[in-house]
């Protein structure tokens, strides 16, 4: 902000306007009523602004002061922005209604409509300046937090407003006196039950996109398997339940034997069909308790929860003999390395490492392989 | 963002023009500016200072 001296400057000019005729009120004789202009129109108080008026003009200032400091005070500023626009909403609604009370004591000067106006337009003002802390810090545009205001607000204050309006001085005005309020209740608790229904139902929507955004983000879009995220998050949690149930589970590493050659050879479009029909192949063989995953590349990764070394090889030798009969490129080779909970590693990351040691143990073998646990070390 | 900085700008505008008529119109003895609906309450000329108020909010956006 360029101007906060500038700014600081108004707002205490303002405040002090108001505070000044506080205590013209309280019967301090400063001549401020009619330092500007004559008044003719006032009778009780010529030229002297309304004392809500004056306190709304106090109050707005420590809301102005607030916001212009270097390290705003957000909350202080919308609590004082919102009493000056609750008491300016009730002067204009009491104009509306034709209720002076609402306006201003009669027995004093009342705040003037195009008063009441403006102090609601600066308080709203204040509201936006000050949104990015404070209690409205947590409204952001497109978002779920401003999904309830940005309908409730508007909605709830201007509707109650116009019933209101019909009601009292429109063209149910002439109503027994006992229905009109019964007919303000009841259309009110009708629109909050409309705005309820709807909110539930933007509520709703968004929900069902935040979770197809989620299941997105663990898919992989082209074999539509489990994307490494997911394999990180359920090899996690697999370790976990393994752990605390005393239960084996066997990680297998699957990676297409020259894969690049295919894509050299054949073109990319070729090498996503081979890895297409390689995921379809093998998510029919699989548990539904397994996940297989794709971890990258032409690399796969099955988790098999409850299934000890002899199982994780069995399943593994099965999935490399299968490939080989890929639609896509029959013929193909795939390696494997595999290695179990616990006897291999503890945790997730260490069992991956040694199934890639494995699976890289495989490769170095000739291919087309399955190669289990860790290297035995030469005598 | 830009919404934002607009709606502050059009409060303090509005505000502070809404002034400068109340002044014109007790300077020229315009009772329509100094109340708007006739029968209904004058805008004091030292609510005036609402301009001030206004600005500061101008500047608030600047």
């Amino acid at each position: 902000m360029r101007y906060r001296n500038v700014s600081t400057a108004a707002a205490i000019l303002a405040g002090s306007l108001g505070l000044l005729t506080l205590l013209e009120y309280l019967g301090v004789p400063l001549h401020l009523d009619e330092l500007v202009f004559r008044d003719p129109y006032s009778t009780v108080f010529p030229g002297r602004m309304a004392h809500i008026t004056a306190i709304n003009l106090v109050i707005l200032a420590v809301a102005q002061i607030a916001l212009s400091r270097k390290s705003p005070m957000f909350k202080v500023a919308q609590s004082c922005a919102g009493l000056v626009a609750l008491s300016s909403g009730f002067a204009i609604l009491g104009y509306l209604y034709g209720v002076p009370l609402l306006y201003g004591s009669l027995h004093y000067t009342a705040m003037a409509l195009h008063t009441g106006a403006c102090f609601l337009l600066l308080s709203m003002g204040v509201l936006v300046a000050s949104s990015e802390g404070g209690f409205l810090s947590t409204i952001r545009t497109g978002t779920v937090s401003s999904v309830v205001p940005e309908i409730f607000l508007p909605a709830g204050i201007l509707i109650p407003s116009l019933i209101g309006l019909l009601v009292m001085r429109g063209p149910f005005s002439n109503l027994d006196p006992k229905l009109a309020p019964a007919l303000i209740v009841v259309l009110n608790i009708v629109l909050f039950v409309l705005l309820g229904v709807r909110t539930s139902v933007i509520l709703h929507r968004m929900e069902e996109a935040r979770e197809n955004a989620e299941r997105l983000s663990n898919i992989d879009p082209l074999t539509q398997l489990a994307n490494r995220r997911a394999f990180d998050a359920t090899m996690k949690s697999e370790i976990v339940r393994a752990r605390r149930l005393k239960l084996p589970l066997s990680v297998v590493v699957l990676d297409v034997d020259r894969f690049k050659q295919i894509n050299d050879q054949h073109g990319h479009a070729q090498g996503d069909a081979v890895l297409k029909s390689l995921a379809a192949m093998w998510k029919n063989e699989i548990r539904e308790i397994d996940l297989l995953a794709r971890f990258g590349g032409e690399e796969f990764v099955l988790v098999a929860p409850g299934t000890p070394a002899d199982g994780g090889f069995a399943v593994a030798e099965k999935l490399r003999k299968l490939a080989s009969r890929c639609d896509a490129h029959p013929g193909i080779t795939v390696s494997c390395g595999m290695a179990t909970f616990p006897a291999d590693g503890e945790s997730a990351e260490e069992l991956f490492s040694v199934a890639d040691a494995a699976l890289y143990r495989a490769k170095a073998a000739g291919r087309n392989c399955t190669e289990r646990g860790r290297a035995v070390p030469a005598d | 963002m830009l919404r934002k900085l607009f709606f502050i700008r059009f409060c303090a505008i509005a505000v502070a023009s809404t002034a400068v008529l109340v002044l014109y119109g007790w300077a020229t003895h315009n009772l329509a500016l100094m109340t708007v609906v006739p029968g209904f309450i004058t805008m004091k000329a030292n609510v005036r200072c609402l301009s001030a108020g206004g600005s500061s909010v101008v500047l608030h956006a600047l």
